[in-house]
């Protein structure tokens, strides 16, 4: 059961949690969400569709030339995210585990460790310390590249259906 | 056939760096460069749909040599935990089975150079199930972007032959004018 003390300080400290107030702070928690930004429309006035748009004038119509544009766009902005997901792929990292456990012995439990053994104990229960290799902690590729998938899928399928229908 | 010194749809698109660590844009531009003329695409729409053909298939080849880099990573990690480090990856990655180090680790972990392949694929299963659906998709996005490549050029080839036609039909009632003109 909580107290009368606690009850107050916790109403105090929610009326401090207001979130961002300032415009920079409202703008950036606003982008909290969005992990890759795919689902987000194309913008239909954007510069570069324009010049898209004008070098396929001669060869579409002009309002297909738009739409095909802006589908170029979208399919080209999930192939580079691909891209990127690919080149930012977590280095491997060498980490020591304990060779009898094989628990990973992190700076934060070998610090712990200080203060409940010997340095001779320590010493010996290094010594049967092994590195072994990991990922980083970031997602893997086949991970990155099934987020992509479906964006992917559509925006292909958007284009060609248009091209091969018009 | 004109070859086009402006940048191309994908470059005006956002596209920058295609190739990534390990693969060769020698490779890539020759295959690339093959492809558009291999099917004669001219117009910016031509060209780009036959780059996004051969993005297609290397993509394929990419996806396979991570389907590689997938199966060693499970084999690694069916070894014991003791032996995971950066010796017996480099000999699992040059595939010295006769190595002593390698084949120690192999007992240890109670599996054989016949066994762990297996056993690394099943431990990155949903991995290669997941490369496995991009691949198909590839092949999929490849052919539709090929028959839209076959509408586009047979649209533009019919409406050459309509505006032949048309030229030729225009003449020819040219002449019946001047003729009925004459008698």
């Amino acid at each position: 059961m909580t107290s009368e003390l606690q009850w107050i300080a916790n109403r105090l400290n929610a009326q401090r949690s207001t979130g961002p107030r300032t415009t920079l702070g409202r703008k950036t928690s606003a982008q909290n969400a969005v992990t890759h930004g795919l689902s987000q429309p194309v913008s239909t006035v954007d510069s570069t569709v324009t010049a898209i748009e004008k070098e396929l004038g001669a060869e579409l119509p002009g309002e297909l030339a738009a739409r095909v544009a802006w589908q170029i766009i979208e399919l080209e902005r999930v192939e580079q995210h691909l891209q990127r997901s690919i080149n930012q792929q977590p280095q491997t990292q060498t980490s020591l585990v304990d060779g009898l456990t094989g628990i990973p012995l992190t700076p934060e439990i070998l610090q712990g460790l200080l203060h409940h053994f010997s340095p001779s104990e320590l010493e010996g229960l290094l010594s049967r310390a092994i590195p072994i290799e990991s990922k980083g902690s970031g997602e893997s590729i086949t991970t990155l590249l099934r987020r992509s998938f479906r964006y992917l899928r559509r925006a292909s399928n958007r284009l060609t259906q248009t091209i091969e229908k018009c | 056939m004109t070859r086009r010194s402006e940048p191309s749809l994908k470059a005006l698109a956002g596209a920058s760096a295609v190739v990534i660590e390990g693969e060769s844009q020698a490779e890539y531009d020759r295959g690339r460069k093959t492809t558009i003329q291999e099917l004669a695409a001219t117009s910016p729409l031509e060209i780009y749909l036959a780059e996004k053909m051969f993005d297609c298939l290397w993509w394929i080849r990419r996806l396979d040599s991570i389907r590689v880099s997938v199966i060693q990573k499970g084999m690694f990690e069916s070894l014991g935990h003791v032996h995971r480090n950066k010796g017996i990856k480099a000999l699992l990655d040059a595939e010295a089975w006769d190595d002593p180090s390698l084949q120690e680790a192999l007992r240890d972990s109670g599996t054989t150079r016949e066994s762990l392949p297996a056993a690394g694929m099943v431990k990155a299963q949903d991995s290669l199930e997941s490369l496995d659906k991009q691949t198909a998709f590839r092949l999929k996005m490849f052919r539709d972007l090929q028959k839209a490549y076959e509408a586009h050029a047979n649209r533009s080839i019919n409406q050459e032959r309509l505006k032949l036609q048309n030229q030729l039909l225009a003449q020819h009632v040219t002449l019946k004018e001047v003729n009925s003109g004459d008698q």
